[in-house]
């Protein structure tokens, strides 16, 4: 059996307003909502509304051959159900034909992963109850968020009962082996590892639109061929953020095109299917463990996790984000609990990288050292909202044991 | 009565430093002794916060020059041998923040200098101190020899080197007594040593052909007489003056119980990174202080990295270029203004952080620190000393109260009537010597 293993990351973050010191301590208000809104619109109407029709179109005229997984983030979720109801509406008919894998994922899109396997359990937790809220589904494969991935969070995934996890097929940790295979946790070896095909997806997600490469145009029936001559074409996994159809690359760039006609190619070649990552799992075994000490991401040449905690400022934030988690928690105050995990989405992160000055995914032109002054001003709130549940506590013990002293 | 006719380069409420805050204060004062002002600015933006009666403002880009002036200008003294004006499209510009820099790239486009109407022209303003800043210098001078003509008057008066070539037009047209106000050298801005040719010859010009120089300190006049060559005998000391208005517009309640403020540019200049260093010390001792940086500048970056490469982060706090009643509200709220600067003519800010009641840790190498003595001192390399010295304000009350008791007695005599007395006496002696 041949497979395509066809996967989309679906997420949005909250924006943020100009957050000043002086709203430290008296303004609670950080979203941006008017923006939320009509980034929300936006994107629904170039990619999700237009995307969703055309991958029920493929479900239905291939009943037997397509299916693909989707990673929704909790946000995402959250800010469809507010701003484009329609959307998740379109979502769900999608996952209701029964063909289209939910991913485990972060709700809140963090990296909670790198630094606390607490927090990173009860984004996955909290995840899972929204999937089932929303869809009715269970998630038994996981995709961490920008595909972040080394063998401790494996260990992790499996205590939590995943069958496996979607990551990078990076080729520092590849080497010589095809990423076309599934492969196993080394230390929890019943966990077993997709990797994502690095050439083949980024020939979509990157190189589409560039008239420079060689490839270009990319046709469907170019890719299949393409496809067909990899030797060792056993499981193509693919993943690309669902934003490339319609968004990232805009529709004349023919990108709805392609991927309408993409199956069509391929189905000359009869032995190939379309599966799901649970589905392959059910199918193949691994054919071997892939020691993965240091986290891999799907991002940037290096693979690596710099272009989110790279850079001084990003390090700081991080470690400060998270100085504050056990605290927080203690304060049992859900607003004050939610607003923290939404910093941790890391699109805040990424917006403090520098190496790529004025190309941050935001489209907007905001510089790093303004984006983390702002950040730090509302984790200052927040820090300060945390002391004053803290005092509150403590006054209303005291009032207790005071009550119990009167009554002897 | 006398009349002054006085050239400045910016005016409260558009300001980016100083040297604006010192021409409201100092055209008020005079206005309170009866000598009359006729203040030129290249451009007036609306909303001047200066208080009718003796001052009149002259904005240089409505006034109609003459072509002959023009010729005049041209073929006479101010294209000598010791300063050459050359237009260029990059130049090193002192006071210029970042959002004066994006604004000078979003307006080089629609800059266009010169109106012609009938049988003159008015040449156009950008004001502020943007790219083009030296061209704008000249062109102020060529206006300047047209006011002078317009105008009666019995002295000139001129702040700062982006003015002293209209002065000297000015006296070269009228024949009246130069004074030159320096409330900054070259030498202060370029703290690291990298003194701009051009600027520093412009001033040392202006000094030589002063009748009289005014600066704002000892500190000051000491960076004259060694590196500008002028004789001590010419030079008064002049200190400035603050008046005694503090009414913010807006409140902001006291999220912190111990913040210590920094604001100024954050240019090497200003002394940011010592104040970060002391600041560090601090918190080792006290990790519940809080510290805010308000200003923008060239170093504003490297600094929001060395704080969070310091892993300090979350204590600091960055508020980019505040202004107006906007500093008064974050004065009312801090416990300690620390003024960390390497060469500082005067400090005008540190008297003001004063009359908000905020106690004061400053650096010796600053003109403020000649006139208030009820303030902590230290040197501006004196890290240990300057943390020493925060710690202790913020939790000796009773050093923290004898100072703010003995520094508001002093603010009393600071004012700019005080300052301004100096001034009409200076005027005077110009006067009768000229005559």
């Amino acid at each position: 059996m041949n497979s395509i293993c066809l996967n989309f990351r679906v997420h949005l973050p909250y924006y943020y307003k100009k957050y000043h010191f002086f709203d430290i301590g008296v303004n609670h208000d950080y979203y941006d909502t008017l923006r939320c809104e009509s980034e929300v619109k936006r994107v629904s109407e170039r990619c999700y509304l237009p995307a969703n029709k055309l991958m029920m179109t493929l479900l239905e005229r291939y009943p037997e051959r397509f299916s693909f997984s989707l990673a929704i983030s909790g946000t995402a979720v959250e800010l469809l159900e507010s701003y484009a109801p329609e959307v998740l509406e379109s979502f769900k008919e999608l996952v209701s034909t029964g063909r289209v894998e939910l991913l485990a994922t972060p709700y809140h899109h963090s990296l909670a992963s790198l630094k606390s396997s607490d927090e990173f359990k009860c984004q996955i937790n909290l995840h899972r109850e929204k999937m089932k809220e929303v869809f009715g589904l269970n998630t038994t494969t996981f995709a961490n968020t920008e595909m972040v991935y080394a063998d401790y969070i494996g260990v992790i995934l499996s205590e939590l009962g995943f069958k496996g996890v979607l990551t990078e097929g990076a080729k520092h940790v590849l080497g010589w082996r095809s990423p076309n295979y599934v492969y196993s946790n080394p230390i929890a070896q019943n966990l077993k590892i997709l990797f994502r095909n690095q050439s083949l997806s980024d020939d979509i997600a990157l190189r589409f639109t560039n008239s420079y490469w060689t490839g270009y145009p990319l046709t469907a029936e170019k890719f299949a061929d393409w496809i067909i001559r990899d030797p060792n074409h056993r499981s193509i996994t693919l993943a690309m953020d669902y934003r490339v159809i319609g968004d990232y690359m805009d529709r004349s760039s023919g990108i709805f095109n392609f991927f309408e006609y993409f199956p069509e190619k391929i189905q000359k070649y009869t032995d190939f299917h379309f599966r799901t990552p649970n589905m392959i799992f059910s199918k193949m075994d691994s054919v071997s463990p892939v020691y993965i000490p240091h986290e891999i991401s799907w991002f940037s040449a290096e693979r690596d996790i710099t272009a989110w905690i790279g850079n001084d400022l990003q390090k700081d934030f991080f470690k400060k984000l998270f100085s504050v988690e056990e605290a927080i928690k203690k304060s049992g105050d859900n607003r004050l609990i939610t607003d923290w995990r939404r910093l941790q989405t890391v699109d805040n992160l990424y917006n403090m990288n520098m190496r790529w000055l004025n190309e941050n995914y935001l489209g907007t032109s905001v510089s790093p050292y303004d984006v983390f002054v702002d950040n730090m001003n509302i984790f200052a709130d927040i820090e300060i909202r945390m002391q004053q549940h803290k005092f509150l506590k403590m006054a209303a013990k005291r009032r207790r044991q005071s009550k119990e002293i009167a009554w002897g | 009565m006398m009349r002054v006719l006085m050239f400045g380069w910016e005016f409260p409420p558009h300001i980016t430093g100083g040297l604006g805050t010192a021409c409201r204060g100092i055209t008020r004062g005079l206005s309170q002794l009866e000598v009359e002002v006729i203040f030129v600015l290249p451009k007036l933006y609306g909303g001047e916060e200066h208080e009718g009666g003796m001052a009149s403002m002259v904005a240089a880009d409505s006034v109609r020059i003459n072509s002959n002036t023009i010729k005049d200008c041209m073929t006479a003294g101010l294209q000598t041998d010791d300063v050459r004006w050359v237009e260029v499209d990059s130049c090193l510009v002192p006071y210029q923040t970042e959002e004066e820099y994006y604004r000078t790239i979003a307006s080089q486009h629609t800059t266009s200098c010169l109106r012609v109407d009938g049988g003159g022209v008015t040449y156009g303003f950008e004001g502020g101190y943007g790219a083009d800043l030296y061209s704008e210098v000249y062109r102020y001078s060529m206006v300047a020899g047209q006011v002078a003509k317009d105008y009666d008057f019995d002295v000139i008066h001129c702040h700062d080197w982006l003015t002293y070539p209209a002065g000297i037009e000015a006296k070269r047209v009228s024949g009246k007594p130069l004074l030159v106000h320096v409330h900054a050298t070259e030498y202060d801005r370029s703290a690291t040593g990298s003194v701009n040719p051009r600027v520093y010859a412009i001033e040392k010009q202006g000094m030589d052909m002063a009748d009289g120089i005014v600066c704002v300190s000892q500190w000051t006049k000491n960076i004259l007489v060694e590196k500008y060559n002028q004789n001590p005998q010419k030079i008064s000391v002049v200190h400035n003056g603050i008046d005694n208005v503090f009414e913010a517009k807006g409140t902001t309640p006291k999220v912190y119980p111990k913040l210590v403020t920094f604001l100024g540019r954050i240019t090497h200049q200003k002394g940011p990174e010592y104040f970060v260093e002391a600041a560090a010390k601090v918190l080792k001792k006290d990790s519940d202080v809080h510290f805010v940086v308000a200003g923008s500048g060239d170093m504003l970056h490297s600094l929001i990295e060395r704080v969070a490469r310091m892993g300090l982060s979350s204590r600091f706090h960055f508020t980019g270029f505040l202004k107006g009643a906007v500093v008064q509200r974050l004065l009312k709220i801090s416990d300690v203004y620390v003024m960390p600067s390497v060469s500082e003519p005067f400090g005008i800010s540190a008297l003001e952080a004063a009359g908000c009641h905020v106690p004061l840790v400053i650096s010796r190498q600053s003109g403020v620190s000649e006139v208030v003595d009820n303030a902590l001192k230290v040197d501006y390399w004196d890290t240990d000393a300057m943390a020493n010295s925060i710690y202790a304000l913020l939790n000796y009350s009773g050093l923290k109260k004898s100072i703010l008791k003995g520094s508001s007695d002093e603010l009393r005599l600071l004012t700019w009537k005080a300052a301004c007395q100096k001034l009409k006496n200076l005027y005077s002696q110009l006067i009768i010597d000229e005559k």
